[in-house]
């Protein structure tokens, strides 16, 4: 499973859709990591994401510590079921959220 | 009165999706919205992975996952059983979700997301199984 992102000038903007679960996870993570790799800013756009669960919650903690040394990571339009687990979570404190 | 349903399968996070669609199956007859159902499969595979991570070692199992609906279609009971290192995950520290920035640790965060959406957890062991019942209240 791929995931959709374009890089411009160094910023990363990524579209998630659907499940963030462990299991997608499993074949999404290390091209998400690569990406943070290379890339100066990411924005992760969630507004098409219906759900996302704790493996989903590290891989934003884990991109969030790997881009605070450069220009951050941004979570992009949050859908109502990503932002109530961010809410729950306290990670609404730790990520940029716009 | 309820119904009840259930499968066993290998405890692999490959087969998450296996536990999502016979959960999905059990409530497909109800009208409940998508936060609650969201909720539900997010308890399912909380409880569902930590099997997976932890409870064979490095060993291979199985999990068996039963599904008990009441008859009014008001609430649903799911229970997770591994005959693995017996381990109740109900009792360990709560996650500090206070204790953020850089440093954060997330483990535990996985059942702190089950406490939280469920609306009640029980823990016992017997007969060499971890048995974890998953209560959750339907609108």
């Amino acid at each position: 499973m791929a995931i959709n992102a374009v890089v411009k000038d160094g910023v990363c903007s990524i579209k998630l859709t659907g499940k963030i679960d462990a299991s997608y996870l499993l074949d999404v993570q290390d091209e998400l990591f690569d990406k943070a790799l290379v890339s100066t800013k990411i924005i992760l756009d969630m507004s098409q994401v219906e759900y996302i669960s704790s493996a989903g919650l590290r891989m934003l903690l884990s991109t969030h510590k790997t881009m605070a040394k450069k220009d951050g990571l941004v979570i992009l339009n949050p859908s109502e079921g990503v932002m109530q687990i961010l809410n729950i979570t306290g990670f609404n404190k730790v990520l940029t959220i716009e | 009165m309820s119904t009840k349903k259930e499968i066993t399968i290998t405890a692999n996070i490959r087969k998450l999706q296996c536990v999502h669609d016979f959960i999905a199956s059990t409530l497909s007859d109800l009208h409940i919205d998508k936060t609650t159902e969201n909720n539900i499969m997010l308890c399912a595979e909380e409880v569902f992975v930590n099997i997976c991570c932890y409870a064979y070692g490095d060993s291979e199992g199985d999990a068996t996952v039963t599904a008990e609906l009441a008859d009014d279609g008001k609430e649903l009971l799911l229970t997770f059983i591994d005959s693995g290192i017996p381990f109740d995950p109900i009792s360990q520290d709560e996650v500090d979700i206070d204790s953020l920035g850089e440093q954060r640790e997330i483990g535990g965060l996985g059942i702190y997301l089950v406490k939280q959406l469920s609306d009640e957890l029980s823990y016992r062991y017997g007969n060499g199984c971890n048995v974890l019942t998953v209560k959750k209240l339907l609108n």
